[in-house]
């Protein structure tokens, strides 16, 4: 029987805690995006202050749990999301999942008018009272997506829906919004 | 594959895998030789660029972010504090308790006492006072602090600014084929025009002016009587043929005044008779 080798045995290292950056670095890259988000969500600048605040002391009180810190951004809109929904006061956002359908695409008429002549003649506070007026379920994706530029991946791993889900809901909340503006510019008589 | 099976695939986003996917790459090929997809697709993308460029980014006010990190300190400082005395002993903890000693028991009660006091005569006072000056004062406040609100709201806007100038008749020019009233802008003394924009207020569209007085900003409102409802009561003085109404919120100073069926407004941090004075001496 040959000798035990030694040097086959690995001894496991004892588990160190992961070198992750303090949590004060991480937090204040996404601040901006995170208020902005929230003044959307809850259409009110003071509140929104409160929901910020009130996500990064539940971040930081999880701060050990967050597996990955480069996936900070998505973890802290999570928890910022869930306060939001959880809110009593705010209706309960129901996402029911649907994938995108033919139909629905179907159901859109293609654009004929020329948008930037159209719409450019709106009013920002039209426009963002457009926004405001729409369901949770189709402003949510509309404000990542268009606003704040995540891709649908992230949007799906945020709200825990499946990428058909939030396709549906963006495709079908951009409809409503066009729909939105196209009254806005009939009644100043701009088409 | 249809135009329809195209955009299903296309409008459900892009994953780090898709460069594998060959029915990705033929619905790509698909929108470049397909004029109704391409202009479906561009349509698309013009839209979501529309919205980026008229929706606002809301900026955070200026001790937001200090006032979120001193939170987080605190937190911090807390949890230090928690996880120190987790260490000691129970028994020392069991004898600070939660005993409030007799002398702090006797002024609590007094305090209690006395904000029961307060409260109650509050809502006499409240009750008691006539019905008809709160409610005309209401509505004026109303309208005082929805100018504050958007001159304040607009500050902090990316491009607070429609239209950038400091020529009047440009700036009127600008405005006369947006709104469904005559503008002149007032030119107030001894400031500069800075530009304007066209606001909503109470579902009209208003004529809105930025001017700088001594660096400070003056906004001036332009609108429709059925803007605002209005109330001439309170604060008011007759100052040469102009019925004025003054009032403050936020720390900014607001005077209304009323001229050939149109509404004005000017809001700014300066001092109330600064301001008066530019709204008495705007020619």
């Amino acid at each position: 029987m040959a000798p035990e080798r030694r040097s086959e045995l690995r001894l496991v290292p004892a588990s160190k805690p992961i070198d992750r950056p303090r949590f004060e670095d991480v937090l204040v890259e996404h601040l901006d995006s995170l208020y902005r988000t929230a003044v959307r969500l809850t259409r009110h600048r003071e509140v929104a202050e409160d929901l910020v605040q009130e996500t990064c002391l539940r971040a930081f009180r999880a701060y050990d749990q967050l597996e990955h810190p480069g996936s900070a951004r998505s973890w802290l809109f999570k928890i910022l999301l869930n306060i939001f929904r959880n809110d009593a006061k705010q209706q309960k956002t129901e996402f029911v999942d649907l994938e995108l359908s033919e139909a629905l695409i179907a159901s859109s008429p293609l654009c004929e008018y020329d948008q930037h002549v159209v719409f450019d003649r709106l009013l920002e506070d039209e426009v963002e009272k457009a926004l405001e007026s729409l369901p949770d379920e189709f402003r949510i994706p509309i404000i990542l997506s268009d606003l704040e530029d995540w891709t649908m991946a992230e949007i799906a791993e945020v709200l825990g829906r499946p990428s058909g889900t939030v396709a549906s809901r963006l495709f079908r909340g951009r409809q409503l919004l066009r729909e939105s503006l196209e009254s806005y510019a009939r009644r100043r008589g701009l088409f | 594959m249809t135009c329809l099976t195209v955009r299903k695939i296309l409008l459900a986003g892009e994953t780090p895998q898709d460069y594998l996917d060959e029915q990705r790459m033929q619905a790509e090929r698909h929108v470049q030789d397909c004029a109704e997809c391409g202009q479906f697709f561009r349509k698309e993308e013009e839209f979501k660029l529309i919205m980026r460029t008229k929706v606002a980014r809301t900026l955070p006010p200026a001790s937001f972010r200090e006032n979120i990190l001193a939170a987080v300190a605190d937190e911090r400082r807390k949890s230090s504090v928690l996880a120190g005395r987790n260490r000691v002993s129970t028994k020392s903890d069991e004898a600070v308790g939660t005993r409030i000693p007799a002398a702090t028991s006797v002024r609590w009660k007094k305090f209690v006492i006395a904000a029961t006091v307060v409260m109650i005569l509050s809502v006499t006072a409240y009750l008691v006072l006539p019905r008809s000056a709160q409610e005309s004062d209401s509505k004026m406040d109303v309208a005082v602090r929805t100018l504050v609100q958007d001159h304040l709201s607009n500050r902090v806007r990316e491009h607070p600014l429609d239209l950038q100038t400091s020529d009047y008749v440009q700036l009127q020019q600008w405005f006369a084929s947006r709104v469904d009233f005559s503008v002149r802008l007032p030119r107030p003394q001894s400031t500069q025009l800075v530009g304007g924009r066209l606001c909503s207020i109470g579902g009209q569209r208003v004529v809105s002016a930025t001017y700088l007085k001594d660096s400070v900003p003056v906004t001036l409102y332009i609108m429709d009587r059925s803007a605002l409802a209005l109330s001439w009561s309170g604060e008011i003085a007759t100052i040469g043929e102009k019925r004025m109404y003054h009032s403050g919120s936020k720390g900014c100073n607001v005077v209304i005044w009323e001229e050939q069926g149109l509404i004005y407004g000017l809001v700014s941090e300066l001092g109330k008779e600064l301001l008066v004075g530019l709204a008495t001496h705007s020619s």
